[in-house]
Parts: structure tokens; sequence; C-alpha cells
């Protein structure tokens, strides 16, 4: 039996897994545009056999890459409550077409067709970014993504964009998040020694929800003590964003790289376009 | 000839402070040669880390000055000249690492050296080699044991070759094992001539430095030779600290009339000191009293995994058995990762075994069944830096959160009862914010929050960790009157001298397994079980043994704490 106090095992935050696949040897960059093009077309679709178009890409992703998908489930299954919770708004303040059909009533909203295939949109739109999402931070170390970043960014560092800065933030939120996931576990586990309501029989997104609020103030309070301590402590390894730094991966473009991010664009069209083309 | 690291009548005073307080450092002047090692030590709150934080910039002076290698620090134009030469090592190691991967955090420092690219590859394998984690050099760092944490952030400050090493407390989160490693290796360092600032609680570790400074109020109160410092018990002892044991067990046998030098200060010289027995007593071997007594605590073959199912799942338990009987103190010990946190928290309900059998008292509590709230009715426990766990605002609310969930009756007694028992007075202390206690005084609240459910066993993880002497022997006094008053008491440690003193049995783990169980004394007696789970013999227990083997006739497990051995040894010399 898995411990309900794991927070960090049931998202996959800031876990990158070390590999030597063919996606995992590709440029940092080429990996991350191709997951933010993908990303944007999974956002445009219209259509549920878009996103279903576009979960089959992401999987591809998982195959290329040989990552497990149990992390990114997890995932989906922690968020599932909050998903839940905008999709019933999505209902409640939906206006629906003029002559549609009304399917049913609940309490005065009136439920069409349309109402719930977009109920149902924004569920497995959600459902198809975490994997996205998961399959990005599985497969590529926070210092890639710094190292991408920071070489894409690069050129914009003559009109006086502040580079250093921002990639050092992304690294350093990327970094947080499993400590974020420690700090929530440590909490919840001093609640429940104390008798605190940590005990979940059944499916109850409700009591869910009611659980984890409380834990909100505390984790940001301990959050920020801690990145204080973490300023101090990269601050005395002489880190300062307004002076030069080198990077640990010298990135190197190849021609594969290209083709990564071509074949991820057009598929991000398909997705996009997906019922309008076809 | 000017000093290598030079202090200046330095004053410290955030903008914070409230006028009624003194200045955090209060008038310190000192000078640093260059390769000395120096130890700080002093109480919580003496202003140890706001010291050494001035020697490397990260805290500027409000008054006077600090010069390391003629460069002050209060001139931002030395600022990047500054951290190169000084590298700083934090106590708590999970708040000093940057990046993801062990390769990647020991780069962050030489990125920040603007390195290129192949000569950092170099530099990062040489120093990951340095402190053995080179072939874990791609795995996640927030994944690893606090002593392998501890080592990274090491590696990544030797890999900027500074000149002068900060240490904050860096061993008060290892065991004994880890903790020796790395002091040896610091020794190392000091020898390569590089300049070591050194603050501890433990005085045996301090007694390896050039120059002791103690520090009490934000003031030098003396810096001088270790031999000389720890020869003077009185001052030791006002400043809130205590003589290192070989100094104090050194002193006791010059009273008998043993030829023990001045200079002794470690463990080794006082071992190479001790006499062997001419008389001609042969040793008597009393029986123990075995009070047996109910089992409250059964564990069979319990088996736990953390993170199954993933790619980085960690198994903690591995077949523990033992068993605890009821209102006794029981002492759980072992190394970092041996699994006594996860053990004590199968104890509370918290984690349930994936295999075994558990039994609390009357709950079954290998049924998943069993509801959590009836197992913390029974059992409480206090979690390793438990401080970090606030999730209150107030003293008083976050000792009345537990009763409050049960809906218990006079809160308010109960809660001033609970503050009463760590001594926090309740009016004085109930509406202060968390953040804005001492180190000591938010531990006394958390202790306090889970002493106010009055609940029959109580666990306690780590719980000495981080105190300084004067802390540490109080709470050791809470736990004999806990006792007293009926608690069944576990106690999870690496410190074994702290068992020795007051508990009635000791298990030992080692890699999810209890390897060795039984009545305190008896377990003493095991020394290869000791050794071979990575804990230290306490001194006395050394020196028992060694005086055994010299001929004195003294039983070893009736001679485990220095008062035991002293009395006895007073018996034969008489």
């Amino acid at each position: 039996m898995s411990s309900r106090y794991e927070f960090m095992g049931k998202t996959s935050m800031g876990q990158f897994i070390p590999g030597e696949t063919w996606f995992h040897a590709r440029d940092a960059r080429a990996r991350l545009i191709s997951v933010l093009v993908l990303f944007i077309g999974v956002l445009l679709t219209r259509l549920p056999l878009g996103l279903a178009f576009g979960l089959i890409c992401v999987l591809g992703i998982y195959w290329l890459a040989n990552l497990p998908l149990a992390p990114s489930l997890e995932g989906i299954r922690r968020s599932l409550p909050f998903i839940l919770i905008l999709a019933v708004l999505q209902i409640i303040f939906y206006t629906p077409g003029l002559n549609e059909p009304i399917l049913f009533t609940i309490i005065g909203i009136e439920v069409t067709i349309s109402v719930l295939v977009s109920a149902f949109m924004l569920v497995f739109r959600f459902v198809v970014l975490i994997f996205l999402i998961n399959a990005l931070i599985l497969s590529i170390s926070t210092a890639q993504i710094t190292a991408a970043l920071f070489h894409l960014l690069k050129p914009f560092e003559r009109f006086g964009f502040p580079v250093n800065d921002l990639t050092m933030v992304i690294q350093i939120t990327l970094r947080y998040l499993p400590l974020i996931a420690q700090i929530a576990e440590k909490i919840a586990k001093a609640q429940a020694s104390r008798g605190g309501d940590w005990e979940q029989k059944g499916f109850n997104p409700i009591r869910q929800a009611k659980r984890v609020l409380p834990l909100i103030v505390p984790i940001i309070i301990n959050s920020l003590k801690r990145a204080e301590t973490m300023a101090t402590a990269m601050e005395s390894r002489g880190f300062n964003a307004s002076e030069k730094r080198s990077s640990y991966y010298s990135l190197q473009f190849k021609f594969v790289d290209g083709l990564l991010i071509i074949g991820s664009t057009l598929l991000s069209t398909a997705i996009a376009l997906y019922g309008r083309l076809f | 000839m000017t000093p290598y690291i030079e202090i200046k009548d330095l004053h410290y005073r955030p903008d914070t402070l409230p006028p009624e307080k003194s200045d955090i450092l209060d008038g310190i002047s000192f000078n640093i040669d260059e390769g000395q090692f120096i130890a700080i030590i002093g109480e919580n709150g003496s202003g140890k880390t706001t010291l050494i934080k001035h020697i490397n910039g990260l805290l500027l002076p409000t008054q006077g000055y600090v010069k390391v290698e003629g460069l002050d620090t209060r001139n931002q134009q030395n600022k990047r000249k500054l951290r190169s030469l000084v590298g700083m090592v934090f106590q708590n190691p999970a708040d000093q690492i940057v990046a993801s991967t062990l390769e990647e955090d020991v780069a962050f420092g030489l990125e920040n050296l603007n390195m290129p690219t192949s000569e950092m590859r170099k530099s990062v394998s040489e120093h990951l080699r340095m402190v053995g984690l080179l072939q874990a050099a791609n795995r996640p760092a927030h994944l690893l044991s606090g002593g392998e944490m501890q080592k990274l952030a090491l590696a990544g400050v030797l890999a900027r070759e500074p000149k002068v090493i900060l240490f904050d407390e860096p061993t008060s989160m290892l065991d004994p094992a880890t903790r020796l490693a790395l002091l040896q290796q610091i020794r190392d360092l000091r020898k390569r001539g590089l300049t070591i600032i050194y603050i501890t609680h433990h005085m045996e570790e301090a007694v390896f430095a050039d120059q002791v400074i103690i520090l009490r109020g934000g003031k030098i109160v003396e810096k001088d030779k270790p031999e000389k410092i720890f020869k003077n018990t009185a001052l030791l002892y006002e400043n809130g600290l205590e003589i290192p044991e070989t100094v104090f067990l050194a002193n006791h046998f010059r009273t008998l009339g043993w030829k023990i030098p001045e200079s002794v200060l470690t463990p080794d010289d006082l071992i190479a000191h001790l006499p062997l027995y001419k008389g001609t007593q042969a040793a008597e071997n009393k029986k123990h009293l075995n009070n047996i007594t109910r089992k409250i605590i059964e564990a069979k073959d319990l088996h736990y995994t953390y993170l199954e199912d993933t790619p980085f799942s960690k198994s903690a338990l591995q077949g523990a058995t033992v068993n605890f009987s009821n209102q006794q103190i029981h002492g759980l010990a072992g190394t970092n990762g041996s699994g006594k946190s996860t053990l004590l928290q199968h104890f509370n309900g918290i984690l349930r075994p994936i295999k075994g059998e558990l039994r609390v008292d009357d709950l079954q509590l290998h049924n998943p069944e069993t509801p959590l709230i009836n197992v913390i009715k029974k059992v409480g426990l206090v979690f390793q830096n438990p401080e970090t766990q606030f999730f209150e605002v107030f003293v008083g609310d976050e000792i009345a959160y537990g009763p409050k969930q049960f809906k218990m009756d006079a809160l308010r007694e109960r809660v001033g009862a609970a503050m009463a028992m760590v001594g926090l007075d309740f009016e004085g202390y109930k509406d202060r914010r968390l953040e804005t206690l001492s180190g000591g005084e938010k531990r006394k609240v958390a202790l306090a929050s889970t002493l106010v459910l009055d609940q029959k066993i109580l666990l306690f993880d780590e719980p000495t960790a981080g105190m300084d002497p004067r802390s540490r022997e109080d709470l050791l006094k809470l736990f004999i009157s806990l006792n007293n008053s009926g608690k069944t008491i576990i106690i999870a440690t690496h410190r074994l001298e702290e068992l020795a003193q007051i508990s009635h049995s000791l298990s030992i783990m080692q890699a999810g397994k209890i390897i060795t169980s039984g009545e305190t004394q008896t377990i003493f007696a095991e020394k290869e079980k000791i050794n071979e789970s990575g804990l230290l013999e306490p001194l006395t227990v050394q020196i028992t043994r060694i005086l055994c083997e010299n001929g004195w006739p003294i039983i070893l497990h009736h001679n485990i704490t220095s008062d035991q051995l002293i009395s006895a040894l007073e018996v034969q010399t008489a």
C-alpha cells in the first residue's frame, strides 16, 4: 500500500529521469521547442478528435524517450478533483446556442449537448496537457531547460533583456517543485499525527480539496523561508545575475534536431486544425 | 605583517531589531592566520552563524570591518574576489543544493566563475570523486541522504578552490560514521593549507582546532588553544557549554591517582594512557533485575518501500522485527537511512506496512482499515526538526491544534500544562508569533504540541539534533520524568551516549532491519554489532572495555555511563 502522504511520488514535478534514448540525445533547445509547439496545438484545437490525435503524439514522446506513464497518470488522478470542479463551472456558466435542444435541467441549469461537449473538452484538454508537461519534465533536466532558454534568449540580451535573471528564476522554480512536495508531505504528516483529518475513504473531491487548502499558507511560508536560505547559499557560491556566467552544457544543434522541430510543428498544426481540414 | 583575516570592532544590527535589544554582534575583534583551524562554540543564539557570514560578505558590518587577504568586505568591488576566496558549507544540507542533479549542482559554482565548459566538466568529476559521489553524478540531488547531500555541498564548495572554508554546524544532521569521515576530510583540507572556520555544538569536534572561540550574546568570551579552553570547566558551564567527555573522564582518572597528562584532549590520546590493573580482586557479575512487563508494541517482519512503483522507489524497511515493553524508555539507534524514521511512522499509523504484522497496544496496524485517529489517541510522534512543520501563526494555536481536532475540553488548561512541561510560560508565550521564537523555543513548542495530547506512547525522532549541550540535558530529564509518569517512550537517534544514560532497552537498526535488541547494558557489550551498523560506541564504553582488557575487575555492561564507571573505579582504588 502506498502512503497518502507521498506527494512527491504522486507528481512527476522536477523529477528528471536520466536516459540515453534518441529523444534524450537531441539538443535541449529542440526538445523544448517541440514540446512548446505541441502545447500550442493542443491548446488551440476545437474538436475532441484533434485532442485524441494530440494525445497520440504526446504518447509518442513517452515511447521515444522510454518514459514511465505511472507518474503522469497519478498526476492526473491527483488533479482530477480540481479539473472536475472547473468542468462543473463550465457547465454552469456556458451559454448554449439559441435553438439547441435541452437534454435535461438540474437546479435550473439547462444542459445541452454542446455544454457537455465543452465540459468534456476541458477535462480532456487538461489531461493531454498534463501528459505533455510531464513528458517534458521527465525527459529534460532543469539545468538543460535553463541552458536551452539561456541560449535561445541570448540574442535578446543586447536589447537589455535580463537573460541571466530569467533563466535562474526558472531553474530555481523547477528545483523548488519537489521541495514543495516534501514540505507538503511533512506538514500533512504533522497534522495527521495530531489528529488532523487525512484519512481518505473512497473518492470525495470536496473533502480532498478541503484537506489541501489548509496546507497552502504554511507551504508558502515554508517555501519563502527556504528560498531565503537557498538565496544565501547561492550567493555564497558566487552567483551574481549581473555578471557573465558560463554553462555546464555546451549545446550543439544538429540536422536531426531541426527535423524534430519541423516534425513536431507539422504534427501540432495537424492537431490544431483537425476537423477544419479533414 | 597584516593578518590573513582581520576582524575589527565588528558590530551587527539588522534594521528590524527592536531598540531595547543589544546588537547581535557586539564589538568583535580577532585575527586569523592563514592555514589555521578555528572552532567557534557557544549556545544557540550566541551569534556564531551571524559572525561567519561576515567573513564572506553575506552580511556587512553595521560598524567596524572585516578584511580577508586585505580585502574589505564592505567594498562592493571586492565581492566577487571574496566569494572565490571564501566558501561556505551550511547546516542543513538540503537548503544549499541548487540544481537538480549532482553534477549540475557542483557545476553551478563553476558557471558563476564563468569557467569554460570542458574545464568545468573535468573539475566536476574530479571533485565528485574526491567526496565519493562520482558514480551518482547524474542522480537527482533531492533524493540523496543527509550525509550524501553534505558531501555534495562540500564538493560544490571545493570545486571553486577557495582558500578559506566556513562550516556552519555541518555535522549536526549526520550519523557518527559519516560525521567522522567529514571531520577527517576537514582536517585533511587544513593540512593542504586551507583556512577552516568551524561552528559546532560538539566539544569533541572543537578539540581538533588550533584555536577555540567562545561566543556569548554577540561578544567573544574567550579565545585560546583548545587545551586551555577545555580545562576551564567553570567557563564552559557559564556559557551553556560542556567539557568534552574525554577531558571529563581524564580529570576523574587523575583524582584516582592515574598518570594522565594534562594535554590529553582526544579519545585516542586518553585510551593510550589507561593503566593496567595491579590489584588482586576479581570481577563480580551482579545479576540484572529483569522486569518483564507487557509488550506494548510488537512488530513482525515489517516491510515498507517509498515511492513504490516509480523509478525512484526506495526500500526503507526490509523485515523489521522488534518488541517494546510497556512504560519503559527504549532506544532505537541506527545511522542515517537505516529506517528509524520509517519505523516510528509505522508505530503511529501514518505509514502502514506493505508486508508484515504490527500491533500497537490493542490495535492491529497491518490492517489498513484500522482508523488512524484511533492510533493517534494512543501514540504521539515528534518528528525530526519539528519546528519546520509548524502550520499556525501563534504559539497557542499551534499547541491547541491537536486537542481541537479531538474536541477536548479545558483547552486552556491543557495547553498551559503542556507548555509548563517544556518550560514555556503560558501567558508570556501563547500569543507570540512562531517566527519570532529562537530555535530552542521553537523546539519546545513542537514538543508541547505533541505532549498536550497526553498519549501513553511517545515517539521522538532525533530529538536532540542541533541542540546545545544544556538544552540537550534538559530534554533528557524531561524524558525521564515523562517515563516516571507512566509513558512508554521510544527515542530514535544515532547518539548512543544519550541512550546509555536514559534508555532501558536498546534496538539497533541497519538497512531496514533490527539487527539486535535487548537491555541497553547487554547491547553495549556487542561491539561488533554496533560497529557493523556504522554507529560509534560511546567513549565511556570504549574506555571500560580497555580497562577490562587491562585487567580491571569491572564488568563492561555495568559501566556504560561515565558516572557508573567513575564510581566503580573509586571502589576499586579506595
